[in-house]
């Protein structure tokens, strides 16, 4: 065979070989799709009035209000203690160090659930009075039947929120660590004392550090305010689940609190990208 | 009759067994120019941060302008000072470090304030302007809304001798400023060090840079695993050295440079 030219070779077409098998499984795959709609849609699997009836009535858009106030509430609680935790674990006290690694080892060893029947169930029985006063006050701070006290509402906040410090504890302990001790010798070789390198070059560049993470616990935090159902806090799912026990649309009031976990979500993706760009990483 | 701005008297330094510094003594004056020499872990490091108090000493005694950096003594035992005390010390010392160590989420300008709205108390408006005039004396004027992780090392380096000068301090430790730039930006550094020594500040380098050592230097202290073995003037050292060890030594020295 002659020897190409030089310029010849660029005029040449090249053909690219078609994945045969991917596209078939792309077919199988379509496939099944249309058929599982087609089947939804002949059994009418789902009573699309009754979903949208339900949708934004007003005790459902209450409950989802109620699951997003503990869940915000229990997650700012938990990010000012677990900054605590943190400093604590940090500190090079030993009895400092000690008691925030078992707090931390301990509310993050017992699933949540168990900790918001505890608070709602146990609390009150372990301690029935709560009677707080100074050694020379005549009236107390708080002197109440820990009943009164303890509604699901605080049940809930006290549970997720003790509960979630031990997580953010160990976020916000990253965070600093993975700031180099470089920076902090300076603020100090430069006459700062230490509360004003934590404040000023610490914590602010700390925030950025844990915004994903914090993120990721928010909206666990939010999903997890359903397990509040089981001692009578009207959140989403306790609201849905007292109408569908009345009326037996199961599936319609499922789907309609599984729209409103995802707006949530949606709300706090939202969040999470505006805090990103309120503090970019410079 | 020179004032004695450091002073140093048989300190020693121990981590755990490790020890570090074992019995360094030396005079520094009032606008000496100080270079400390030595190989790697040989404690130049420890004994500048002993100086202020980064690091806490395990015996003898460290003045600077007649005080004691983090310590008070009592019938002969040493108490060490608190915080608030401490950091009034460190205000009037000023440090620069191998690894710059910006503040990485504040701009250059931000960087050299920061110290003085908070440690000298100043406005935000006279803060800004001696900053400003600062950064404009170490050739970055321009980049004072820069961020660090923007600037070159020879940038950043240049950011933290202006945010060290901005504190106005008595005396200045420049823990191996160089090392960690290549030969081109190590120029721009030595350069404002120069005009620094000019100026008639009081210095401390622990150096491997034979050009500070040997140029601008007024005295050398020559540490070989936390002993002192020459403490003597720069020329003295460069042109005839006393020990076999400082001999070696610049011999590695000069092959580097």
């Amino acid at each position: 065979m002659a020897p190409r030219l030089e310029g010849e070779y660029h005029t040449l077409q090249v053909v690219h070989r078609k994945n045969w098998g991917a596209w078939f499984v792309a077919f199988v795959t379509l496939g099944l799709i249309s058929l599982l709609v087609y089947a939804s849609v002949k059994s009418r699997i789902i009573n699309v009035t009754v979903f949208f009836h339900y949708l934004f009535s007003i005790d459902v858009i209450i409950g989802a209000k109620n699951a997003l106030l503990v869940g915000t509430l229990s997650l700012l609680m938990a990010s000012i203690l677990g900054l605590f935790i943190a400093l604590a674990r940090l500190s090079g006290n030993p009895i400092l160090v000690s008691v925030s690694a078992a707090y931390v080892y301990f509310f993050r060893g017992t699933p949540f659930l168990i900790q918001i029947l505890f608070w709602f169930n146990a609390v009150p029985i372990m301690f029935p009075h709560i009677y707080i006063a100074l050694p020379f006050m005549t009236t107390p701070i708080i002197d109440l039947p820990t009943i009164n006290v303890i509604t699901p509402f605080y049940a809930a906040l006290f549970a997720l929120g003790l509960a979630e410090t031990a997580y953010m504890g160990e976020i916000i302990r990253g965070a600093i660590q993975a700031i180099e001790k470089g920076q902090s010798e300076a603020a100090l070789a430069l006459g700062m004392r230490r509360y004003q390198v934590m404040s000023k070059v610490i914590i602010p560049q700390l925030i950025r550090i844990i915004i994903p993470n914090t993120g990721n616990e928010y909206l666990n935090l939010l999903k997890s305010t359903s397990l509040a159902m089981t001692i009578g806090y009207l959140e989403l799912l306790r609201v849905v689940t007292n109408i569908y026990s009345a009326t037996f649309e199961v599936v319609e009031l499922l789907c309609v609190a599984g729209f409103w976990y995802i707006v949530l979500t949606g709300i706090v993706t939202a969040l999470q990208t505006t805090f990103e760009k309120i503090f970019p990483y410079r | 009759m020179k004032t004695t701005a450091v002073e140093a008297r048989d300190v020693h330094k121990a981590w755990g067994t490790f020890e570090a510094l074992k019995g360094v003594s030396f005079n520094l004056y009032e606008g000496e120019v100080m270079a400390v020499l030595g190989p790697s872990g040989s404690g130049k490091s420890t004994l500048l941060r002993c100086i202020n108090h980064l690091e806490t000493i395990n015996g003898g005694r460290i003045y600077v302008h007649d005080r004691m950096t983090g310590y008070e003594e009592k019938n002969g035992v040493l108490y060490e000072l608190g915080d608030k005390k401490v950091c009034k010390q460190r205000a009037s010392i000023g440090m620069v470090f191998q690894s710059f160590n910006l503040f990485r989420h504040l701009n250059a300008l931000e960087n050299v304030m920061l110290a003085l709205t908070t440690v000298k108390k100043m406005s935000k408006k006279d803060a800004e302007g001696v900053a400003r005039k600062q950064l404009a004396w170490v050739g970055l004027a321009d980049k004072a809304k820069s961020y660090p992780s923007k600037l070159s090392g020879g940038q950043q380096q240049r950011v933290a001798i202006a945010r060290a000068l901005a504190m106005e301090p008595s005396l200045i430790l420049l823990d191996e400023p160089t090392s960690a730039l290549d030969p081109e930006l190590s120029q721009e550094v030595i350069s404002t060090i120069c005009k620094l020594a000019e100026m008639g500040k009081t210095m401390m380098i622990a150096t491997h840079e034979i050009t500070l050592a040997r140029d601008f230097a007024d005295r050398v202290l020559f540490l070989v695993e936390g002993k002192v073995q020459e403490d003597v003037p720069a020329k003295q050292f460069f042109e005839a050295p006393a020990t076999d060890r400082s001999r070696q030594f610049l011999r590695h020295l000069m092959t580097r440079a």
